[in-house]
């Protein structure tokens, strides 16, 4: 066969071995899913199930109450992550394209706040945003009420702010050329409409992996949410799916996977729509 | 520069689109962090009032065994992890940007690990590094190697975590490398393939410097984010065997969460955030030397 | 000009849409004449079910005007969910937490209440198990009322001891017997064992708790000594149970480093990776009844080995009030609602461990052997030392169980080690 034939086949080869190392636990976690739980005591332990064992589906969707912390979830994580694109793009643009006092200043500022382990300020700032004026029967000074505790919201604002995603973003808005944006101001183009006409349609593939990471962020959070959602009607899907795993009580291995597979749908969703993005051929043709 | 210096609609345009990342910064993060610093500087369990005792928490910081541990563990994971993150993930990108049939179905898989629940993710890893029966031990087998006991070896544990933690976190940084390759105009490298550069030389001298916004962005917040590791540690070993795999924020969440001393574990944050702080601005230095 | 704004304007319409948003779309509290706020541990649906449907509605029922808020505790994180709520001033009125360290822990930073004037004519206590009743006390005061057990006896598999030419309803008694049977129980295929004769767990909490604990408590021993000044296995005997534990492994071999792996995380007698194993009660007869219900009879529980003394770990959880709730009187009325024996067994029943309660003995509902054995085992529990340095050096320990199992370090340094450490820390303020 033709040395071009040779290589095809070699590279097919290569990707599909990456995809079984890559995609393996993946799949194990689909197949445990659909094991009965007598399955699971089978040794030597067997990786695929016997058949479709569809009733941890079942039970755990209503055992658990999933629709409802399902539907807290997707609320929650598509807010946050349309919020979060925002405020990061249009940060990032001046960080990347403009001059003004302080700019790297600021920006180190921005990066310094991924440094702190967020361990010694999540008791802080819990206590803040119980404290949140005009909230949760709160007065003016941030007194008598619970806040923004008990919430969606709880898990939407204190996160709407991405350093990650400014820097990222700021990435890339640095690569396009300046003369494009000069030429648009001489033409008399507002700055707002550089961003949002020229800017945000150039980096869609930035935009798009921001949002994929920012809803992966917030959907599988978990601590934060534990912490402030005290009352199940507005628990997340994560904290929901923490309570089949306990020490004392032994887990339910399969329906927790299967709870597992329901919350990664969506992610997964979300990636397969967003990777459309990635298709080559969005690069400009050139400078006028 | 002098304030003269800048266009003045241009500077009052940039603070306004600033402003909303600022000030949610400055209520949700620099808050807390102000709060924690002060914490740093007294004895306090969180269930009581706090006890100011000045600088007694770093100083004790000096003599913690355990934190040192931690720290070097860290570094070692964090500065062993980088050059394999950054290249296999660009690796993985170029080969999800081939013209493959199922290119999608690819890609899908080879993001599966970042969705995958770190459950399943620790049980198929645990069961390969078994020693007895485990995946890697069989391979070695074949090569007369004997059998390791990888996570249950102090010299083994940490790197045995590393390559786990490695293929976890090749989702994330593969699609950044995917969306930067996409902004690479085809005409550069039509450009020099017509100048006669083969392969190799098109990415070298075209493609990489390229992707260096990409690049840099990947390696400063893969440093920020491994050196603060905690939940494989936790769920894979809680720190075991013997301490072997312990981080510094492992360490930090047990002094937290576990003995009461918030104002100690406040103190060992700081003290870590100085050393990410540090090692930031030599990534932003070197870079600057490099200039590209 | 305004067009050049238009966009500018839109944001900011939305912006604004957003912040009232924020102000007017949050949930506010409801306002009742008194909230309860009690903070349980989340474990299987059905404890949710029961104390969500039935104990507290029917607490409300009996004193009106009075609403319970349950604050859902995250076992593996309980301490941060408590913290945050103390620092933020909504610390619950009531909450759960383990026997024994938690008294010690909360009770010496005066955080949870000297209960001694409710429970000392309260007839509600003479129906408790003495070791149950000691668990929730610290320093001679009661701070807890214990509410579930988890004690862990030996269980082993009948149906393997059958296949191995032992007979089933003689469990081991003693360290040789149970030596010598694990000996016989290993299944190997080569040189690779593929069912332990003895589950000997050698990380984390498990390496103690089912691991070499039971054997220094047999021993007469504890883990620290009696006064708490010093640990309490740094001697000969302490060191002959460590060693007796850590030989099954590596000089009996009756199971592997790393364990034999099975494909759930459970215990391996229910998965048949082992003949036997000492683990709580609670678990094993749930996840037996889950995973391998056909089996379920070949389940057999034993009474812990003997040396000195029969005994074995035990764990549980404990109710405790907050020093500081408004509402002292009315939360006693909870605990004694929830410690009715009635109530009590429901809970227990429904968390799948024991209710701390001598007449549970009489209790159908427990009727099955293996219950009557774990009950028969609350007598030999031994709990966790209960000290307020628990926190400091309970990872210690670990580590030191850790380096011995895992032959890293050998027996006897580590224990020095760690002795010295801990003793320093036992005597520090």
């Amino acid at each position: 066969m033709s040395r071009k034939t040779f290589a095809r086949i070699l590279l097919y080869a290569l990707m599909i071995a990456i995809a079984v190392i890559m995609a393996t636990p993946f799949v194990y976690m689909l197949s445990i899913a659909f094991k009965t739980p007598s399955e699971m005591i089978a040794y030597p332990p067997k990786f695929f199930p016997e058949g479709l064992y569809l009733d941890n589906f079942r039970q755990v969707w209503a055992k658990s109450n999933l629709s409802h912390y399902f539907l807290n979830t997707v609320i929650v994580s598509v807010v946050k992550t349309v919020l979060v694109v925002m405020v990061a793009a249009l940060a990032a643009y001046p960080f990347a394209k403009l001059e003004f006092p302080f700019r790297d200043a600021l920006f180190m500022l921005v990066l310094a706040t991924l440094m702190i382990p967020y361990q010694v300020t999540l008791i802080p700032l819990f206590v803040l945003v119980k404290k949140i004026p005009l909230t949760g029967g709160n007065n003016i000074f941030g007194v008598g009420g619970t806040g923004l505790l008990n919430t969606l919201w709880a898990l939407i604002i204190p996160g709407f702010v991405s350093p990650v995603g400014i820097f990222l973003l700021r990435q890339f808005i640095s690569t396009l050329p300046d003369e494009l944006f000069d030429a648009a101001r001489i033409d008399g183009c507002s700055e707002f409409v550089i961003f949002s006409k020229m800017v945000l349609p150039l980096i869609k593939p930035a935009l798009t992996a921001l949002s994929i990471m920012t809803f992966q962020g917030a959907w599988n959070d978990f601590v934060w949410p534990l912490l402030v959602t005290q009352r199940p009607s507005v628990w997340t899907l994560q904290v929901a799916l923490s309570q089949l795993q306990t020490q004392f009580s032994g887990s339910e291995w399969t329906q927790l996977m299967a709870g597992t597979v329901i919350s990664v749908i969506p992610l997964l969703t979300v990636f397969m729509f967003g990777q459309r993005y990635f298709v080559e051929g969005v690069a400009f043709t050139g400078i006028k | 520069m002098p304030y003269g210096r800048y266009r003045k609609d241009q500077v009052r345009i940039a603070y306004l689109f600033i402003a909303p990342a600022i000030i949610g910064l400055l209520i949700f993060t620099f808050l807390p962090v102000i709060s924690a610093l002060l914490m740093s500087f007294t004895e306090y369990n969180v269930l009581t009032s706090p006890k100011w005792i000045g600088l007694e928490n770093y100083k004790r910081l000096f003599s913690d065994r355990d934190f040192a541990q931690g720290l070097k563990n860290t570094l070692y994971y964090a500065l062993g992890t980088m050059p394999a993150k950054v290249f296999l993930s660009l690796f993985l990108a170029f080969l999800l940007n081939q013209n493959v049939k199922g290119l999608p179905v690819f890609r899908g898989l080879y993001y599966a690990p970042e969705v995958t629940s770190m459950v399943a993710v620790s049980i198929v890893w645990l069961y390969m590094y078994n020693p007895q029966v485990g995946l890697f031990n069989t391979i070695l087998r074949k090569f007369g190697i004997p059998n390791q006991a990888w996570l249950f070896n102090p010299k083994l544990a940490l790197p045995s975590l590393m390559l786990m933690g490695v293929w976890k976190n090749l989702g994330v940084n593969m699609i950044i490398y995917l969306a930067a390759l996409q902004g690479i105009p085809r005409m550069y490298i039509e450009a020099a393939e017509l100048d006669g550069a083969t392969g190799w030389q098109v990415f070298w001298k075209v493609t990489w410097p390229l992707l260096s916004p990409a690049t840099f962005f990947i390696i400063v917040t893969n440093l920020i984010g491994t050196i603060q590791v905690f939940d494989q540690i936790y769920v894979m070993t809680n720190g075991g065997p013997a301490n072997a795999t312990t981080t510094a924020v492992h360490q930090i969440y047990l002094r937290a969460f576990q003995q009461f001393h918030m104002g100690y574990a406040s103190a060992m944050a700081f003290c870590l955030s100085i050393i990410i702080f540090a090692l930031t601005a030599l990534n932003f230095k070197i870079r600057k030397a490099f200039d590209y | 000009m305004s067009g050049k704004y238009g966009n500018a304007r839109k944001t900011a319409f939305l912006t604004l849409i957003l912040c009232f948003g924020l102000l007017f779309g949050v949930f506010g509290q409801a306002m009742a004449a008194t909230t309860l706020r009690v903070g349980v541990w989340a474990t299987a649906p059905e404890t949710r079910q029961f104390l969500e449907e039935e104990l507290m509605p029917e607490f409300e029922r009996q004193n009106p005007g009075v609403k319970v808020e349950i604050m859902w505790l995250d076992v593996s994180k309980i301490n941060e969910q408590l913290m945050a709520a103390f620092a933020a001033g909504m610390a619950p009125d009531l909450f759960q937490g383990g026997i024994m360290t938690f008294p010690a822990l909360y009770g010496s930073q005066g955080t949870v209440m000297n209960l001694n004037k409710y429970v000392e004519n309260w007839p509600g206590k003479d129906n408790f198990y003495d070791s149950a009743w000691r668990a929730g006390i610290y320093k001679g005061n009661v701070y807890g009322l214990t509410v579930s057990l988890d004690v862990r006896p030996l269980w082993y598999r009948k149906d393997f001891f059958v296949e191995a030419g032992l007979d089933p309803e003689t469990p081991p008694t003693t360290w040789e017997e149970l030596r010598e049977m694990a000996i016989k129980l290993t299944k190997r295929q080569g040189s690779t064992i593929t069912r332990a004769g003895y589950w000997v767990p050698t990380t984390s909490f498990d390496s103690m708790q089912s691991g070499w604990l039971p054997f220094l408590f047999q021993q007469g021993l504890g883990l620290l000594n009696e006064t708490q000044t010093a640990v309490g296995f740094d001697n000969p005997k302490g060191i002959e149970a460590i060693t007796f534990y850590h030989d099954l492994l590596w000089k009996d071999h009756v199971d592997v480093l790393g364990g034999v792996p099975a494909a759930v995380q459970t215990v391996p007698v229910i998965t048949g990776t082992a003949a036997m194993a000492t683990s709580g009660s609670g678990v094993t007869m749930r996840d037996m009844m889950r995973y391998a219900p056909e089996k379920f009879d070949q389940l057999g529980a034993a009474p812990p080995t003997a040396r000195e003394q029969r005994a074995t770990f035990f764990g549980g959880t404990t109710l405790m009030m907050n020093s500081k709730t408004e509402n002292p009187d009315l939360a006693w009325k909870l605990m004694e609602l929830w410690a009715q024996p009635e109530n009590l067994t429901k809970y227990a029943v429904a968390d799948n461990q024991l209710p701390p309660l001598k007449n549970v003995k009489d209790d159908p509902v427990f009727a099955d052997p293996r219950w009557r054995v774990a009950l028969e085992t609350i007598e030999y529990g031994h709990p966790w030392p209960g000290s307020p340095k628990h926190g400091e050096y309970r990872m210690k320990f670990v580590a030191m169980s850790e380096a011995i199992m895992q032959n890293i370090t050998p027996i006897e340094k580590a224990i020095r080690e760690t002795a010295e450490e801990v003793n320093a820390m036992l005597s520090n303020k």
